[in-house]
């Protein structure tokens, strides 16, 4: 474990480091000069692209830009808006936690249906729920969420009018601002009204999110407990007639939980990429279409920002999964 | 399998995986019939303007209905499945190629140059696939080059660690050995012996590479980083149909429909080769 964690930790800022050099060299994939083109293209006037180039750095080497890239990342400086001029940190800061807010609400409805459906399926197998959770399993990786999204709409909002959609709130709600997330906010206020609005409109979203981890957490977990169920010790314990029951939730359950550990890193990927595209959709507030608006707007200090965030989380995600699964696992321990 | 299942049931399960894979194949062939073929049969064309019949339902002119502009859209979905499959079957051939051509050196010659492939396969895979994509596009622009560089660049790195690995294990193998102490060239033993038996996996993993590469080319046209209007694609279909969900909701569901079938045959296709060859594992 002491040998795993090592070689792990000391890969680790290797490969922030390879992270942060992708970003930065994104800017000089931009074809032709970026300094023009941020400037305004072909017509801007050659001080204002000049202008732009130092205030890019783009003037300097390319090591020299980079190691600037990598000292001002170091210090918590993510750049301004060329936009609006502010710091991206603090606007990442604004952004960031009502994105945590859909893709929490996201894990929170399909993590237990996922699981139930997987279990299910995997304690009777071949049965209706077998064929069901499959069907699940497999239409939602299929389905590509911004298309969910808009069937959703269509019929919970244009054609049943039950869910409102676009945005946290209602248009001209104001909520007084604590935690970024209005959800939360209108709790903290005791706005009943305005929680239950909140409420109302993360609904359409989350549940498009949620198709993600409902059909990979029934895969896996179908997949672990059927594994289980097939075992030589589960065997044993049916030939001594312990009940079905405790034998799935005692000692399936427990040996299962290890490959459900390593869903997260597969999961949480899905979620950041699928969140962005539903973002937009539902026109949320979160990271997805402000990186979106940013890409847009070739506001690059922006994409640059954010696609660092979303990499180096999902880089320590995986680190984690990584050292759970040793702490889980005393053979890996050992092997190390 | 140790438990006890009756060979019945074994028997049903075999059949009703066949009876998946078998619904891949068909999806992926049914759907690839219909684009080459469906345009040749349907001559409408998917750039033609008619402004009296826009935002039209379902008629006998126009099966799908027309859009805003009074495009007819059965001949929209028809092209633009031409340009979404295709554009995704350029990018994932050219993933293929050079990450699965960087894993089988990198396994064979093994030392600095594998160290090196696969820290950047490991950097590279620290981005979730559609995020790098979105950020190649953004970058580069939109279009037709762009979109295939944008899906083929993030799919690379599975195909280097696949071959990589299938590579390391194949070197090891007796007849390598042989090969190589009869005295055949290096280029000869890689490419007349260790490819060849190393690209089963290659193909699962090239088939589920399709499926994410329709979404993502299908995504990239959605949010309007991807193939330019007036040309139709499946994605740029879908998003100029969303504003007017209410009055043609056909135009949604159709070349949405398209997409998702396409990824679900992709899909069970990469399980029935991944039963073939056996990877992956039972599901």
């Amino acid at each position: 474990m002491k040998r795993l964690l090592r070689r792990r930790l000391l890969l680790l800022p290797i490969t922030l480091l390879g992270v942060t050099a992708v970003t930065f060299l994104a800017i000089h994939l931009i074809p032709g000069d970026p300094a023009e083109i941020l400037a305004g293209g072909p017509l801007a006037p050659p001080e204002a692209v000049d202008a732009m180039r130092v205030r890019l750095g783009l003037d300097q080497p390319l090591p020299v830009q980079y190691i600037t890239y990598v000292s001002r990342l170091v210090h918590g400086d993510l750049g301004t808006s060329l936009f609006t001029g502010r710091p991206v940190a603090t606007e990442i800061m604004e952004r960031l936690p009502t994105s945590l807010s859909l893709t929490a609400a996201a894990v929170l409805i399909g993590l237990p249906i996922g699981a139930g459906l997987g279990v299910l399926a995997a304690v009777r197998r071949d049965g209706l729920i077998d064929h069901a959770a499959r069907t699940v399993a497999l239409l939602g990786l299929s389905l590509p969420s911004f298309w969910l999204a808009l069937l959703l709409v269509w019929a919970f909002s244009v054609k049943l009018g039950w869910l409102p959609f676009g945005g946290e709130l209602p248009a001209f709600t104001e909520i007084e601002r604590r935690t970024g997330v209005a959800l939360v906010d209108a709790m903290l206020a005791g706005d009943v009204g305005g929680f239950v609005e909140a409420l109302r409109h993360l609904a359409l979203p989350a549940i498009t999110l949620a198709v993600i981890p409902i059909a990979l957490t029934a895969r896996y977990a179908r997949g672990a407990f059927a594994e289980q169920l097939a075992s030589p010790h589960i065997r044993t314990a049916r030939a001594f007639g312990i009940p079905e029951r405790v034998i799935v939730w005692r000692y399936v359950a427990r040996n299962a939980m290890l490959p459900l550990v390593t869903l997260f890193g597969v999961l949480l990927p899905a979620l950041l990429g699928g969140a962005v595209l539903i973002e937009v959709v539902f026109s949320w507030p979160g990271l997805g279409t402000y990186l979106l608006s940013a890409i847009q707007g070739r506001d690059y200090a922006v994409v640059q920002a954010v696609t660092l965030l979303l990499a180096v989380l999902y880089v320590l995600a995986s680190l984690v999964v990584d050292l759970s699964y040793g702490l889980l696992d005393p053979r890996i321990r050992e092997r190390g | 399998m140790t438990v006890a299942v009756s060979s019945r049931t074994l028997a049903l399960r075999r059949l009703r995986r066949n009876r998946l894979s078998f619904l891949g194949v068909l999806l992926v062939v049914g759907i690839v019939a219909v684009v080459v073929v469906g345009p040749l049969l349907w001559r409408v064309d998917p750039l033609a303007t008619d402004l009296v019949h826009r935002l039209e339902g379902p008629t006998a002119a126009h099966p799908l209905g027309t859009d805003v502009q009074g495009r007819d859209l059965l001949a929209r979905v028809l092209y633009g499945g031409r340009v979404t499959l295709l554009i995704s079957v350029v990018s994932v051939m050219i993933a293929l190629t050079v990450g699965s051509g960087l894993g089988l050196v990198s396994g064979f010659v093994r030392g600095w140059f594998d160290v090196l492939v696969m820290r950047i396969v490991d950097i590279l895979l620290a981005f979730p696939p559609l995020l790098l994509a979105l950020v190649i596009a953004a970058a580069r622009g939109p279009g037709v080059g762009n979109t295939i560089l944008a899906v083929s660049v993030p799919a690379i790195p599975r195909f280097a660690r696949l071959m990589r690995s299938q590579s390391l294990a194949i070197t090891e193998r007796e007849y390598v050995l042989a090969a190589r102490a009869i005295g055949l060239s290096p280029s000869r033993v890689l490419f007349r012996h260790v490819l060849p038996n190393g690209i089963g996996p290659v193909t699962v993993q090239a088939s589920i590479a399709l499926g994410i590469a329709v979404l993502e080319v299908a995504g990239l046209g959605f949010i309007g980083l991807g193939v330019q209007p007036p040309a139709p694609e499946w994605g740029a279909i879908l998003v100029d149909s969303r504003t007017y969900l209410l009055q043609n909701p056909v135009a949604v569901l159709v070349p949405g429909a398209a997409i998702s079938l396409s990824i679900l045959g992709f899909n069970l296709l990469g399980d029935a080769l991944g039963d073939l060859f056996d990877v992956g594992g039972g599901r």
